[in-house]
């Protein structure tokens, strides 16, 4: 995060994407600009079919725009091989979702290390503190040698938490992260993510439908049929878009 | 380290897999570990049979190579088809110096000469047995002996005469018939051996030249023989063993039965024709249901006769007393022997036991008994006949080949009886060459072609050479000893031994110290004979043995066939329950690559789960494969035919399991588990990461 730390964590620039569909297609996002700064605690929202996860999937590198720019830690994705996106992810972002997907014949402890061991930096002893520390962050270490089937839904979402922290990555997407739980442990599993932003600094973004959770955002994003709604100046206009959005989105909870 | 991290992820996702996905494991499982333990079972038993085949064949027969002209017109078959005569090798004119290029070979253990060829037998009746006793005495002046063969030749003829009375009518229809039923009257009455008291040569002349030949049960036997060193033969190959009596001794001129020939042709029918019975009942068959069973049942008592006339006059009040006993009937002898021999599925054995126990004795159990005397006669290349009288010393099996007819048809003479036999040189042929040659001058003549040079030559003069004749068409065919221009050889004893390790010889058996090491000791051998420009040719005895040499081969074929279709249907299998379950991983695998595993690492895992599933199941797999092999080497599969007695070389097959076998097979499995994986794990490595993000 240190030598980056100059720019935008994301950076969107007029983003288009189109999904060819048999004959005919579909536009899912229609020339969208934003930037999310780093530390910020950012939520997109919208209704159904309004572009949330595409966006999500743009900024998280496993899908590239029809058209426009998509920036991630200082990279144009469409300029990256398949390779490279990929080490990308794995070395700078994390990812949370909506049904946790954690490896099911992986108990715990060995879901969290997963994307250490693919990595490969750290050695066995050192990627063992990291792991029970992130565990016991997010307050499982009772439950390290489970299997997530042996889990609760809330449980399950920790587990993806801490398999997304813990390789210390510069942005954290999660979408619709509460989406599968009722919505007190939803409410937890955001507070558990809003503590660890605060006292971490990690970055995160997610896309969500609930209004409670919505409230919980430093940040609101708002999408509709492909468009920003509201909360996104500098629409069309990228460079005091982006400062603008730096400056603003810095917000203590 | 970093590398061991990730096979140890690699590791638990795969392991975790094969758990998690049970009944697809379970599937690919039982295929992998099917075909695992029938490639175990399988190359072991094939391994076995080879093994079992090649000292049956090797140890019996072929030796390990063997030797014969480069340019004979046929191949070697000793095994190979038994019709087809005696292939035609043409003569190694030295061996001496043949075994001597051999021997200096490394691996070579020994050389041993041998030919191949047919023969006539020609077995007397009892009438004409009983004659030759008489004329023995006649010429000792034993009149002991003479008396005593003169009252059992009479008694014969006395029952031959009783036999035509008691079939005056079918011989009156028949004008042959009549004058034979007419010489045996004579024959039989008393003014016949009046005259034979005064004049026994006269005597023996009228009962030898007209009365002998209206018995019938003389024969010609057609046979085929082996001509070899008996002492480094019974030495070399270990299948060997004499049954009866003793082997040829050194330096004679000696015969052996094979003892299944021996079983099956010398034998006095009417044991032959039971013991067909009893092996006909020992397979399950009834005579009452088999046809050839109840034929042969059916013609049983009509063979009385053949006992009759040789029981001597002596035993037959008492064998009629014994048989009215056993068998609660009246009557006289034949009748009594009729009733005997009038068997159905519950007496038959009893009555074979009955037989051997109390008729046996008192007849010629075999036509040439142990201790005789046989006169061969062959057919030279040339066509003409040669005959060598040798006697008999006894009879050998051939352990492993007993019942097999293919293998077994071997009898046994020496080498220099053969070369005789065979219408090659023999050193006592050349001295008498010599001896004429100085008395007369002809011109020189070679060895080999000394036959020729004294009975051929001239093909004009010559009759087309005939056929080699074969044991099957020879077999109660008189003609041959018509057209024969006789040449009988003086039938002296014995021989210089030395003379079996020099001269000619068609073909030799070279034994190794080291089977294993036959390729390499063949190319050797071939290439000493070459520089010894003795223009040879080496061959295994895979080649040697000719048809049966070709068996083990096929069967490996078609055990590899079997195991590649089995492991082709595997690969099929394996590959669409991988795609599937792949389908069903979309997700799983999506959530992998967006949190940043490389499609590399996709691959893998699904490499790895196949590794694990083959190794899981190979290993039990060969573990039941190694319990089988275990299980059948202490137990053993007895044999059931000739020619798995053949292959098994014993009544049971011992397989043994080699760390190949199991090797073999793992390498196998997991190549094939590997190969149907190579196309789900592309598959699997093509997921968009985006498919994580779906619902799942």
């Amino acid at each position: 995060m240190s030598e980056q730390a100059k720019g935008p964590i994301v950076e969107l620039i007029n983003v288009h994407k189109i999904y060819p569909l048999g004959r005919t297609s579909v536009t899912a996002l229609r020339g969208i600009s934003l930037a999310i700064g780093r530390g910020e605690f950012a939520a997109i929202a919208g209704p159904s079919g309004s572009g949330k996860t595409t966006a999500l999937n743009l900024i998280g590198c496993v899908d590239t725009a029809s058209e426009g720019v998509v920036r991630v830690d200082g990279h144009d994705t469409a300029t990256l091989k398949e390779k490279d996106l990929t080490a990308l992810r794995l070395n700078r972002l994390g990812f949370i979702f909506q049904s946790f997907n954690l490896v099911a014949v992986l108990d715990v402890f060995q879901n969290v290390e997963f994307p250490l061991l693919l990595q490969g930096k750290l050695g066995r002893k050192a990627r063992a503190e990291k792991v029970s520390a992130i565990i016991e962050a997010v307050g499982l270490s009772e439950h390290q040698r489970h299997r997530p089937t042996e889990l609760s839904g809330g449980q399950r979402q920790r587990v993806a938490i801490a398999r997304a922290l813990v390789t210390e990555p510069a942005l954290v997407l999660a979408d619709e992260p509460t989406a599968n739980l009722d919505s007190a442990t939803g409410q937890r599993i955001i507070e558990l993510m809003r503590d660890l932003n605060a006292r971490q600094g990690t970055t995160f973004l997610f896309s969500t439908h609930d209004p409670k959770v919505m409230e919980m955002a430093g940040r609101l994003i708002q999408l509709e049929d492909g468009h920003l709604v509201d909360g996104a100046p500098g629409d069309g206009a990228p460079g005091d878009g982006v400062a603008g959005i730096g400056a603003a989105g810095i917000t203590a909870p | 380290m970093t590398g061991l991290d990730r096979l140890l992820i690699l590791w638990r996702i795969g392991l975790g897999n094969v758990r998690r996905h049970r009944g697809k494991s379970l599937v690919v499982g039982f295929i992998l570990a099917f075909g695992t333990c029938l490639v175990v079972v399988g190359s072991a038993l094939v391994d076995a049979v080879d093994e079992g085949m090649r000292r049956s064949i090797t140890q019996s027969l072929t030796g390990h190579l063997q030797i014969h002209r480069a340019d004979a017109e046929d191949e070697l078959a000793l095994f190979g088809d038994t019709f087809a005569g005696v292939p035609n090798l043409g003569v190694m004119t030295d061996f001496a110096q043949v075994a001597e290029v051999a021997r200096r070979v490394p691996n070579v253990a020994d050389v041993v000469p041998m030919g191949t060829n047919v023969a006539m037998i020609y077995t007397g009746n009892a009438l004409d047995r009983r004659l030759e006793e008489l004329r023995a005495a006649l010429r000792d002046k034993d009149t002991a002996a003479q008396a005593r063969a003169a009252t059992r030749a009479r008694h014969i003829v006395e029952r031959m005469a009783g036999q035509m009375e008691e079939m005056t009518d079918v011989v009156a229809e028949d004008s042959n018939l009549v004058v034979g039923a007419a010489l045996i009257k004579e024959g039989a009455s008393d003014d016949f051996w009046r005259r034979f008291d005064a004049d026994p040569m006269a005597g023996l002349e009228f009962l030898e030249n007209k009365v002998a030949p209206q018995q019938t049960a003389q024969q010609m036997l057609g046979l085929r023989f082996l001509g070899t060193d008996p002492q480094k033969f019974a030495a070399r190959f270990d299948r060997f063993s004499v049954t009866r009596g003793e082997a040829i001794p050194p330096g004679a001129r000696g015969f052996l039965f094979n003892e299944g020939y021996y079983q099956r042709f010398v034998k006095h029918r009417v044991a032959r024709e039971l013991d067909r019975l009893i092996e006909g009942l020992d397979e399950g068959l009834s005579i009452a249901e088999d046809a050839t069973l109840k034929a042969k049942a059916a013609a049983l008592p009509t063979q009385y006769t053949r006992i009759l006339y040789q029981l001597d006059p002596e035993v037959t009040e008492p064998l009629a007393e014994q048989l009215r006993a056993y068998l609660g009937a009246e009557g006289d002898l034949p009748t009594l022997l009729q009733a005997l021999l009038t068997v159905d599925d519950d007496t038959a054995r009893a009555r074979s036991a009955w037989f051997y126990e109390h008729v046996a004795p008192h007849i010629e159990l075999y036509r040439v008994p142990v201790g005789s005397e046989v006169t061969l006669k062959t057919a030279t290349p040339n066509g003409y006949t040669r005959a060598r009288t040798v006697k008999v010393y006894g009879t050998f099996t051939l352990s492993g080949l007993e019942r097999s007819r293919i293998a077994g048809v071997y009898n046994l003479t020496d080498l220099v009886t053969f070369r005789e036999l065979f219408g090659m040189m023999t050193e006592e042929k050349r001295a008498e060459i010599e001896q004429m040659r100085a008395e007369i001058g002809v011109k020189d003549v070679t060895r080999d072609e000394a036959e020729e040079a004294l009975f051929g030559g001239d093909a004009a003069l010559v009759a087309a050479p005939s056929e080699r004749p074969t044991p099957e068409d020879a077999a109660g065919s008189p003609g041959l000893a018509e057209l024969e221009l006789n040449i009988e050889l003086p039938d002296d004893a014995g021989y210089d031994p030395e003379e079996l390790t020099r001269g000619p010889t068609p073909h030799a058996a070279v034994l190794l110290d080291d089977p294993d090491q036959q390729l390499q000791t063949a190319l050797a051998l071939q290439a000493a004979f070459d520089e010894a420009g003795l223009g040879l040719k080496v061959v295994g005895w895979q080649e040697a043995a000719g048809l049966m040499g070709q068996a083990v081969r096929v069967i490996r074929v078609v055990l590899y066939a079997t195991v590649f279709i089995l492991l082709l249907v595997a690969l099929v299998i394996i590959n669409n329950s991988m795609v599937m379950a792949t389908m069903e991983r979309i997700h799983e695998i999506g959530t992998m690559r967006a949190i940043g595993a490389q499609r590399r690492f996709i691959t893998r895992l699904f490499l790895v789960e196949s590794f694990a599933l083959a190794a899981i199941a190979g290993i039990i797999g060969a573990g039941l494969g190694a319990g089988i092999i275990g299980w059948l080497s202490s137990v053993g599969i007895p044999s059931t035919s000739p020619f798995t007695d053949l292959l098994y070389s014993g009544p049971a097959l011992h397989p043994t399991l080699a760390p190949g076998h199991v090797i073999g097979a793992l390498a196998l499995v997991f190549f094939f588990a590997l190969l149907s994986t190579v196309y789900p794990a592309r598959v699997a490595a093509r997921i968009p990461p985006v498919q994580a993000m779906a619902e799942g």
